[in-house]
């Protein structure tokens, strides 16, 4: 014991006197270790700086070399008679070139020492000193990467090689540690899943992956490896703030090189009617919400009916009130009547009791649903589409549009047009604040057979549980997001940490040895810890974002991308029917042709306020 | 002064843009100074300079002073980038 204590206190003096002797580059060591401690860094940027300071050794040799005709340099000795005679300045000057590498070396190496023993919980005078520990330096590193992301073009929306970024990282757990958080493009065209609570920063987030997803398609269409990009958004929420962020997707879109962005229903609308006739029965089917049991009887009327309706032989209707009209017992009678419809006709007459019922019901759908859907659009028409649905005001109206809308949308991904041998378009499907409307949109199924059509979903939620109805929906969701889950400040966030999966660490415990004073004696043993930290997750302030994917994270303070001036758009009031629906422009249309909406109500100009003065304090970001 | 600008011809005629052509490679050496943290970058630069001036007032033209130059140099070549931006809004 004694012998032990004995050569302890020797290399503590031996380590003491070396570190007086090169007092220089003692000092420059300390100073790096100060830097990083306070930055937040890594052990790899103080050893990147030493590589950095190479070019002045080399200097100084070179130039040694040159004036004495030796490769042996004067100025350690010349600095320390400088130093003796009082001339600090010129001692620092003569000795920094060997000083400087050398003390940025051990300062890496330093470091890297205590936050290892740290992370070991081996330092620090308590056990609790580990984690008071990592706080701080978790605070560190937020300030830092706070500070990259406030200078201009320090994070630029895709990088020289096509990759994404994101934002500055602030810690790496099982990915590569680097300043910014870059995705490979092709990540982007995966599945992705993004939760976050209101005000975490989740429109945001959204509006940078959108923008980089139609840059990163342009750039693929530009090189003729795929058609043009398209983005579809389903704001499931509806009301002013959809309006809001609607607006401010439209900008940053354009300046990311969209040509035409359309804004539904407010603005342009889509045709249910270009469907197929047998997908078209199946949705309209869809979009009556049935019950179960006696009303699987009334279902395949309904559905009889309706197909009868579409498949008249005048062909399918092209118009809701088309539609409507044919959903006449007299009217389908008629139209059967020409001969060779027997089987037809024996239904239609057969069903005539009840198509007066079916027609009320739809005859009410389509007044709650709108004329957003019986208009002449085409989903081509426009680079993007921002549909908002009014999912809080109306969950019910909310489910049918987004059935409907997906229904279209991956009726034209397999349309002619893909079929046609042109290289088809990318489509992202964005479904934002997906509960809304999760009960009767079953995405998951979407997510399965989206890869064959060439179509990218990426679902975002308040919650966890907000992603499907059940626990097995829900894992399947996020079993299927190749591309990552983006994690936002959440409450519950264990499920989704849990697929990060775990990683061994070492764990120390020490002796107590009086109160509130522990020795150095104690075992270590290896054992599991998450590999991202839900109660780091819990607490991520708004801006701040865990991705997860392949069994690491990455926890990155978001660059929020700025958009020109507001396009001055007003939304409908409440209580009044929006504005009717326009066509959506042709591709050769210029941004500037969009349609400005009138009114008697002042604009929003909040977006232009945004993007001129920051923020205002307590709004959404 | 309209016949000024429009070299000797009456209103009305385009302006030849070649003397904008000397201007181009200056601006697109600028533009990114002025989309950036100029007052930053033009106090790294004081600090090169100073450290540079130091070096030489404190030792004379030695391989030391040399060094801390290059030194200079070297940390503001690399750290001088995240003043500097191609695009204002990233």
């Amino acid at each position: 014991m004694t012998a032990r204590l004995a050569l302890r206190g020797l290399a503590i003096v031996a380590v003491a006197l070396v570190a007086i002797g090169l007092l220089p580059v003692t000092l420059v060591a300390a100073v790096a270790v100060g830097v990083a401690w306070h930055s937040g860094w890594q052990p790899a940027r103080l050893y990147r700086a030493a590589a950095w300071s190479l070019p002045m050794l080399a200097v100084w040799l070179a130039a040694t070399a040159i004036t004495r005709h030796s490769l042996a340099p004067a100025s350690p000795q010349q600095a320390w008679l400088a130093l003796s005679r009082g001339r600090y300045l010129a001692a620092a000057v003569l000795i920094a070139p060997i000083a400087v590498p050398a003390g940025l070396l051990a300062g890496g190496l330093a470091w890297s020492f205590r936050l290892a023993s740290m992370t070991a919980q081996a330092a620090g005078r308590s056990p609790a000193a580990a984690v008071s520990f990592d706080d701080r330096q978790w605070r560190h590193q937020v300030r830092a990467a706070k500070a990259l992301i406030a200078a201009p073009g320090a994070v630029p929306l895709l990088t020289a090689r096509g990759d994404f970024a994101a934002g500055a990282v602030i810690r790496t757990a099982g990915h590569p540690a680097g300043r910014l958080t870059v995705l490979p493009a092709s990540r982007l065209r995966s599945h992705q899943i993004v939760i976050g609570g209101t005000g975490t920063g989740k429109s945001t987030l959204l509006l940078r992956l959108w923008a980089a997803y139609l840059a990163t398609g342009l750039q693929r269409h530009a090189a003729r490896l795929a058609g043009p990009p398209l983005i579809v958004v389903l704001d499931c929420k509806g009301g002013g703030d959809a309006r809001r962020i609607a607006d401010r997707a439209r900008r940053i879109l354009y300046e990311t090189g969209a040509r035409n962005v359309a804004i539904w229903p407010d603005e342009a609308s889509l045709s249910l009617w270009t469907l197929p006739p047998r997908q078209l029965i199946s949705t309209l089917v869809d979009l009556i919400e049935h019950g179960t049991g006696g009303a699987a009887y009334y279902t395949d009327v309904m559905e009889a009916v309706v197909m009868l309706a579409v498949e008249a032989p005048p062909g399918p209707p092209a118009s809701t009130a088309e539609f409507l009209t044919r959903l006449d017992s007299g009217w389908l009678s008629l139209a059967y009547a020409a001969g060779g419809y027997d089987e037809q006709l024996a239904l239609a007459r057969s069903a005539a009791r009840q198509v007066p019922d079916i027609a009320l019901r739809f005859r009410t759908l389509f007044r709650r649903l709108g004329p957003g859907l019986d208009g002449p659009g085409n989903l081509g028409d426009a680079d993007a589409w921002y549909c908002i649905l009014e999912g809080t005001a109306e969950v019910a109206v909310a489910e049918a549009q987004a059935r409907a809308l997906v229904d279209v949308l991956a009726s034209f991904v397999a349309g002619p047009a893909s079929a046609a041998g042109q290289p088809p378009r990318q489509v992202l499907l964005a479904v934002d604040e997906f509960s809304a409307v999760a009960r009767r949109l079953p995405i998951w199924q979407l997510y399965e057979r989206a890869r064959s059509l060439g179509l990218s979903v990426q679902v975002s939620a308040q919650s966890w549980h907000g992603l499907a109805a059940r626990q097995d929906d829900r894992y399947r969701l996020a079993a299927t997001a190749e591309g990552g889950i983006w994690l936002l400040g959440t409450p519950h966030p264990d499920p989704v940490t849990a697929l990060a999966g775990q990683r061994a660490a070492l764990s120390t415990s020490r002796q107590l040895a009086g109160r509130l004073r522990w020795t150095r004696h104690g075992s270590s043993q290896l054992r599991d810890v998450p590999v991202a930290d839900p109660n780091r997750v819990r607490a991520l302030e708004p801006g701040q974002a865990a991705y997860i994917h392949h069994g690491g994270v990455t926890f990155t303070q978001v660059k929020r991308l700025v958009a020109g001036p507001a396009a001055l758009a007003t939304a409908p009031r409440d209580g009044q029917p929006a504005a009717p629906p326009e066509p959506a422009l042709p591709d050769s249309a210029a941004p500037d042709t969009m349609r400005l909406a009138t009114g008697d109500r002042l604009p929003d100009v909040a977006g232009l306020l945004d993007a001129a003065f920051g923020p205002a304090p307590g709004s959404p970001p | 002064m309209t016949r000024a600008l429009a070299g000797g011809r009456g209103a009305g005629y385009p302006v030849s843009g070649r003397k904008y052509l000397l201007a181009r490679p200056l601006l697109a050496v600028t533009r990114p100074i002025r989309h950036g943290r100029p007052a930053r970058l033009a106090v790294r630069l004081l600090a090169v300079v100073a450290a540079g001036a130091l070096a030489v007032f404190a030792t004379g033209w030695q391989p030391a002073s040399l060094s801390v130059m290059t030194g200079a140099l070297t940390w503001l070549l690399c750290t001088g980038g995240s003043d500097l931006a191609r695009d204002r809004r990233n």
